[in-house]
């Protein structure tokens, strides 16, 4: 990950139309941001177009970029908007995996389902079930480490709507997934670990 | 209850809701100031929080710790490189193209985008999507095609054709589209009387150690 320092002087070279630094931020931002885009979307076919116009806006829109915000949030508001249009384009929800397709393996219950990557499903399973509002800010929050007023920033709303989005976004996942425990003490449980 | 218990209570849970909100930045650690020594003091005395606190640690480890999707952005790249050079190369050739037109001409050329833009408008109103009719005529066929569950799927780099063609064979399916420029394929393979692909394929896939990415396509 480049310093914001970095980005920052990338930004600058693009905004003098400079290709390379074009180049650079682009596959710098390619992984997270496309990671982003996936789990916001739950639209795999739709990603790569929205990232390309993602980028385009950047080079774009470089020489109006003052610096008020870091670089990855303003790169990030660009890509939020772009996905949520993209999303009504499509005039449809993100697909939702119903959890028990994710998570049931076998016929196990929830409580018996051992191991890292089932345990990542169930979660990812439960995002899906969110709105895409509300799962940008928990993405923003957990995925990459925002505040509060940077979330408001990127997704362009007021800080306590952020707040309000993550209340109603954790009651659900409460709902879903009423408790977490680590993989350790689930397999501990099922006689997988003595201990 | 006096004025000044109720009072108190009021302050202590208006404290309470908002250090409940902010939980989640102070588990992100990016609370500061004020805000997170207030949250701080709070959760230090209530029971509530300290265990709202210990889901969220644990909710935030388990995203956090999610592997991120690493594609090539190459081919990405050279489109996007290649978008650029096609709208440099339009903007130059009209304004080379007006910079050399008489100031009437272009006065009139401007005039005229303004009526087609106007017209456009007008004509993208009438043209907007309507319903179809709710209706079946008798000669209307009926849809006979076999049920087809559709997925995306990133294959690793490292699996080779061999080993591709097989995993194909064993769950029943074909590519019906890809690999796009980022490497996506999708699948179709037979599904079930609800539309979804039997669950032993879609456990097959998931769990196969050249399949990096499973995406179920629902329309």
């Amino acid at each position: 990950m480049a310093s914001p320092e970095r980005e920052l002087a990338l930004i600058r070279r693009i905004a003098q139309r400079d290709r390379e630094a074009f180049a650079e931020l682009y596959r710098l931002y390619h992984r997270r941001l496309v990671s982003f885009l996936l789990r916001f979307t739950r639209r795999m076919d739709l990603v790569e177009e929205i990232y390309n116009d993602v980028m385009l806006v950047v080079w774009q829109k470089a020489g109006g970029f003052r610096g008020q915000s870091r670089v990855s949030t303003w790169v990030l508001g660009i890509a939020y908007r772009k996905a949520l249009k993209a999303l009504k384009r499509q005039q449809s929800r993100p697909e939702e995996l119903p959890i028990e397709d994710v998570v049931l393996v076998d016929g196990e219950r929830p409580d018996q389902v051992a191991g890292r990557r089932q345990l990542r499903e169930r979660l990812q399973a439960a995002m899906s079930h969110l709105s895409p509002e509300h799962r940008a800010v928990v993405e923003l929050t957990y995925y990459h480490g925002y505040s509060y007023p940077e979330i408001a920033r990127i997704v362009g709303c007021p800080p306590n709507t952020v707040k309000t989005r993550m209340f109603h976004a954790r009651r659900r996942l409460r709902r879903i997934l009423p408790r977490l425990e680590s993989v350790a003490a689930v397999r501990r449980r099922n006689g997988e670990v003595r201990s | 209850m006096s004025s000044d218990r109720r009072a108190n209570d009021a302050e202590g849970y208006a404290a309470h809701q908002q250090a409940w909100e902010s939980l989640p930045w102070y588990v992100n650690g990016t609370l500061q100031g004020d805000e997170l020594e207030r949250v701080e003091r709070h959760v230090a005395g209530c029971v509530t929080c300290r265990s709202e606190l210990k889901y969220l640690q644990r909710l935030g480890s388990e995203l956090h710790a999610t592997e991120e999707l690493a594609l090539s952005p190459e081919r990405g790249l050279a489109r996007a490189l290649a978008e650029i050079e096609g709208r440099r190369r339009a903007v130059g050739r009209l304004t080379s193209w007006l910079g050399a037109a008489p100031a009437g001409l272009r006065l009139a050329l401007a005039g005229q985008a303004l009526a087609i833009l106007l017209l456009a408008g007008a004509l993208g109103w009438q043209l907007r999507p309507v319903p179809p009719p709710a209706f079946h005529t008798l000669a209307a066929e009926p849809a006979a095609a076999p049920p087809q569950a559709r997925l995306r799927v990133v294959f690793d780099e490292t699996l080779e054709e061999v080993g591709l063609r097989a995993l194909l064979l064993e769950v029943e399916a074909g590519i019906v589209g890809g690999p796009s420029p980022t490497g996506v394929y999708t699948l179709g393979l037979p599904a079930a009387a609800d539309g979804r692909p039997a669950a032993g394929a879609l456990d097959r896939l998931r769990s196969h150690g050249g399949v990096r990415y499973v995406e179920l396509v629902t329309r």
